[in-house]
């Protein structure tokens, strides 16, 4: 499931690639390309910010900008969750993936979509609230016949 | 016929919280999406994949044309369960409700909410209810039912009337709604129990039995019928209305109704176990069956019979299927085939008689058929061939009886143009007799053939000109028309009398080659008949009058007689008929028809009308009747007769007529009525007097002695604004015995 | 008097040719044909801008008109009535009910026989229908 991709490597492919050593920051850009183990983002431009040594990997936060970015990860077998917003920004440590900007998340069918998503990866449990400002509410899609009769797994 | 805008218009009145702008259809065509989606909206939501979703702030659910607005929710989609509570509003095609809380279950498309006002689309029905179960069955028609509730179609907090019910049922697409359990209230006060009935929750009327009503009258006493539906099965209902009359008891009504594509009919049964107002305390009854058919492509068959327990059953019950003052109730099956050219038919034919008169013959069986070669277009010969088979027999069980069997081939040579068109028929009638009939009282058998020719030859002329008319230019048309008729004398005295009797010589039966109906008199003619009918036209064609006149010179005296020589003919011209029908404006109207004996200057018959109508609810009409010698009898009718119905205004209508006997200076039938409508209720006063006949024990033959009569006042109480139209002032005119109007099955 | 023979059938061009929809078997239909046929009106099938005309079905109905003072029914009026729905060729529908009245003499005395009566009625009833129906078209078609 889905803690057993945060095992594997993080490779990231782009066109270029531009390194900030004091401020330990990575900017890479056009078609950036992200894998690890089935979690899959691609952005316009990628950001990686560390507190720690960037190149070990510790407590690296990425800020992917697109239009779209999108996301798309395996939750269990055959079970892909996919999203897309402005700007995804994932927090390796904590796991926790924040879409920001007419984010959009879709799960076998089920479709969430909001001005702002948080998705917790461990919990498998997705926030969405409405900016004061901003008239887009919360929108959720379910198609009952097709969840309800399909997946007796888990 | 517009519903008067006014009071339809405020009774439908939905409650605050209804919001009309409810439209469920925009998900699902976004989204193209093969299974029926459910979209869900909100400030906030946390979603956990596969389990539950909880949603806060202004929380909208749009599923399968359901809507629902709440604070807090949450969806289940292991479940399929979405359960709001805080206050919800629920909307669907049928049924708006604003309730305390509620549980859709997406997967089995149900949906429960609790402590609820609901409002039904479209009518002015509301009430509240502990809890509402609605479910979509087979044919995904949503079945509502609510538990402890109240029903009611008027405005207002303190309704006039309101049913309370442990349970209440209806169905989309069923015009009924049952109750049961159930209470009416009037103004707030519980005025009567009933354990089951039903009520009609759409327009969709079905005769006869249609709300709960409350009527009086001087026979009966008060009567309160409450109507109960079964809608067995989608092309199958029954209906079942106890009637309580306090003067004679509770009566059963029953009908069955049966529809499918090959066959359609219908059962009524009317039953009263001991009816208290006889001193014999008899059993009262009335059934009727009708069921039609269609085979194949040719064969069809059709049955109509019923029966009442007394002459007097009809006069004292009324029928929706027989009227009042009907003479028998006429039975018959058939099988009727048809195809190009040919047409047969064979029935069986039965009465039974509502009063002290002859008995009639029944045939058992009738056979006939009909042939005849395509009409040609301008000119040309047709050959035709009627026959008939016919076996009568008497009712009343006595040995009189006879066979008949006729065959009719005809020639004729025609010619047609726009202008003139005339014919020439030649017929051969064979008819062959084997009957046994009382000669006083000795029943005596004869073997009678008869065969004699007939000779017609018909001429008609199409003229025209351009008429002026007070500045209305239009067209004049004029068709004279003149026919010759030979038919030689046969002395048909010793053949028996089945089925003729004199036929009517008004304006149509001038230009008829038979005088008497039926086969057993065909009289002998030596005559021309001259007529012609002028009619004026406007510019768009519409006809504003007609006049038709028309007279028979006899050549010879007609020598052919019923029973006795009254019905022969000996002046040489028949009476002068003429008739009028004259559209003077567009709401004034004048018809006339008259028969006038030249030889004797006297007025044979006549009838005339005028009458103002604005629209069906809006009309005044006065009409005379005058009629000597009524049916070969000495008895002459003069009546004068009044009718109108006038919408005062959107809530008060009145209706009423009145029918006079100028020569017995006696009301026959008279009827005046207040209706008063609001939005859910309407009651109607009437003032009636009619015939109240009781031919009972009256022996056959006898001079009827003049009839009693049945004044009273009637009110009747009618749960209204279950539907948008408001049909009530066509009823009051159709009361009575002169505006019922009895239907009559067409074979083909 | 300035009459004269009525030259042609005079029937307005959108009648030519016409579709007509009836129940089947039905009586009054295939007189109206005829009528058609008689008037060189030529039926065809449905079409665009043919004036469409749909016959439903017929009905035979009864009222009391006079009563004897002893209760007994001395005149019944029969109502015969089609409904027409015409379809003219620029599109609009006209629905109107054909009605032909027709009074006759009530004798209890002789059922049968009155019954025979009824069926002739009903059967002249049908051909002054058609008339009244050909009035209707042409006026509904009328320039």
């Amino acid at each position: 499931d889905a803690s057993r991709d945060f095992q594997q490597p993080i490779s990231i492919e782009a066109d270029d690639q531009e390194l900030d050593i004091q401020a330990n920051r990575v900017i890479v850009r056009n078609n950036v390309i992200i894998r690890q183990g089935s979690l899959l983002i691609t952005a316009d431009r990628l950001e990686v910010v560390s507190d720690g040594d960037v190149s070990q990997g510790e407590g690296e936060v990425f800020i992917a900008t697109g239009s779209p970015a999108t996301y798309q990860q395996e939750v269990e077998d055959g079970m892909l969750v996919e999203a897309s917003a402005s700007e995804i920004r994932y927090d390796a440590s904590t796991r926790i993936l924040v879409l920001q900007g007419n984010a959009q998340m879709l799960q076998s069918g089920n479709q969430v979509s909001a001005n702002r998503i948080t998705y917790y990866v461990d919990e498998q449990r997705v926030t969405a609230e409405r900016d004061q400002d901003s008239e887009e509410r919360v929108r959720t899609i379910f198609q009952p016949r097709q969840n309800g009769g399909s997946n007796q797994g888990n | 016929q517009e519903p008067p805008i006014g009071l339809a218009a405020q009774c439908i009145a939905p409650p605050d919280w209804y919001s009309s702008d409810y439209s469920a259809a925009d998900i699902a065509p976004a989204l193209s999406l093969a299974v029926p989606a459910l979209s869900i909206q909100a400030d906030h939501a946390e979603v956990l994949w596969q389990q539950q979703t909880s949603y806060s702030g202004n929380v909208t659910l749009n599923y399968q044309q359901q809507s629902l607005r709440t604070e807090r929710a949450i969806y289940d989609q292991q479940t399929g369960r979405f359960e709001a509570s805080g206050g919800i509003v629920y909307q669907d095609p049928q049924v708006a409700a604003r309730g305390e809380s509620v549980i859709t279950d997406t997967l089995a498309d149900t949906a429960e909410l609790n402590q609820l006002d609901y409002y039904l689309r479209g009518t002015a029905a509301r009430g509240s209810a502990d809890r509402l179960f609605i479910a979509a069955n087979e044919d995904s028609a949503r079945q509502l039912s609510f538990q402890q509730a109240s029903f009611t179609t008027c405005p207002g907090n303190t309704p006039v009337w309101e049913i309370r019910a442990r349970q209440i049922q209806m169905n989309e697409d069923e015009g009924w709604g049952s109750a049961r359990g159930a209470q009416i209230r009037l103004f707030d006060v519980p005025v009567v129990y009933i354990p089951r009935f039903s009520f009609p929750v759409t327009d969709e009327r079905k005769s006869g039995l249609l709300y709960p009503t409350v009527r009086s009258s001087g026979r009966n006493g008060i009567e309160i019928e409450v109507p109960y539906y079964f809608n067995l099965a989608p092309n199958y209902d029954a209906t079942i209305a106890p009637r309580l009359m306090t003067e004679r008891g509770v009566m059963g009504v029953g009908e069955v109704r049966y529809l499918d594509t090959e066959q359609a009919g219908q059962v009524n049964l009317e039953y009263l176990h001991n009816d208290s107002s006889r001193q014999d305390n008899s059993a009262r009854y009335f059934w009727r069956l009708e069921h039609e058919a269609q085979l194949n492509q040719n064969w069809s068959t059709y049955i109509d019979a019923s029966q009442v327990s007394d002459v007097n059953y009809i006069n004292d019950f009324g029928s929706a299927f027989v009227n009042r003052a009907d003479s028998h109730l006429y039975r018959r099956g058939q099988a009727n085939y048809v195809n190009a050219r040919w047409q047969a038919q064979v029935q069986v034919e039965d009465f039974q008689l509502l009063g002290p008169y002859q008995n009639p013959f029944r045939t058992i069986p009738r056979l006939n058929t009909q042939y005849a070669t395509e009409t040609p277009r301008r000119q040309g010969w047709v050959f035709d061939w009627d026959s008939e088979l016919t076996r009568f027999e008497r009712q009343d069980g006595s040995p009189e009886q006879a066979t008949r069997i006729h065959g009719e081939p005809g020639i004729t040579y025609m010619m047609r143009r726009p202008g003139w068109e005339w014919s020439a028929e030649s017929r051969l009638l064979m008819t062959h007799y084997e009957q046994e009939l009382l000669e006083g009282d000795l029943l005596t058998r004869r073997s009678i053939t008869r065969t004699l020719p007939e000779f017609r030859l018909h001429g008609q002329l199409n003229l025209e000109r351009p008429f002026e008319f007070a500045g209305t230019q239009g067209i004049q048309t004029l068709q004279p028309q003149a026919q010759f008729l030979y038919t030689p004398y046969r002395d048909q005295r010793e053949i028996g009398v089945f089925d003729s009797v004199p036929l009517q010589d008004d304006y149509n039966g001038l230009f008829r080659k038979r005088r008497f109906s039926g086969l057993d008199r065909i009289a002998d003619a030596h005559q021309v008949t001259l007529g012609a009918t002028s009619s004026l036209f406007n510019q768009s064609a519409e006809e504003l009058l007609r006049l038709s006149l028309g007279q028979i010179f006899y050549f010879s005296d007609s020598q052919t007689q019923l029973f006795d020589d009254s019905t022969q003919v000996e002046d040489n011209t028949s009476e002068l008929a003429a008739e009028l029908d004259f559209r003077i404006s567009s709401r004034w109207f004048f018809n006339s028809s008259v028969q006038y004996d030249n030889q004797l200057n006297t007025m044979q018959k006549s009838r005339s009308a005028l009458e103002y109508r604005k629209d069906e609810n809006n009309l005044i009409q006065l009409n005379f009747r005058q009629l000597r010698g009524l049916t070969g009898t000495e008895t002459d009718v003069e009546q004068v007769g009044a009718l109108g119905a006038w919408q005062v205004s959107p809530q008060w209508s009145v209706a009423g007529h009145w029918y006079r006997d100028l020569r017995n200076s006696a009301t026959l039938d008279a009827n005046f009525g207040v209706q008063y409508e609001s939005c859910c209720w309407a009651v109607r006063v009437s003032a009636y007097r009619r015939i109240d006949r009781n031919f009972e024990g009256i022996q056959a033959g006898l001079p009827l002695s003049p009839a009693e009569f049945d004044t009273g006042i009637s009110l009747q109480f009618v749960i209204a604004g279950l539907s948008a139209d408001r049909s009530g002032l066509a009823g009051m005119l159709q009361q009575g015995i002169f505006g019922y109007r009895r239907p009559f099955y067409l074979s083909h | 008097c300035g009459f004269q023979l009525r030259g042609s059938y005079q029937i307005p061009a959108q009648l030519a040719q016409v579709s007509l929809e009836a129940p089947a078997r039905s009586e009054i239909a295939s007189r109206l044909r005829d009528e058609f046929d008689r008037y060189d009106i030529q039926v065809v099938a449905r079409g665009q801008d043919i004036t469409h005309i749909e016959l439903l079905e017929d009905s035979l109905d009864r009222r009391v008109l006079s009563l004897l003072i002893s209760g007994q029914v001395a005149e019944y009026e029969l109502i015969y009535t089609v409904p027409v729905r015409v379809h003219t060729a620029n599109g609009d529908i006209q629905l109107q009910d054909i009605q032909v009245l027709r009074d006759y003499q009530e004798d209890p005395n002789f059922a049968l026989a009155k019954t025979r009566e009824l069926e002739l009625l009903v059967n002249e009833m049908r051909s002054d229908a058609v008339h009244r129906i050909m009035l209707l078209l042409t006026q509904l078609t009328w320039e």
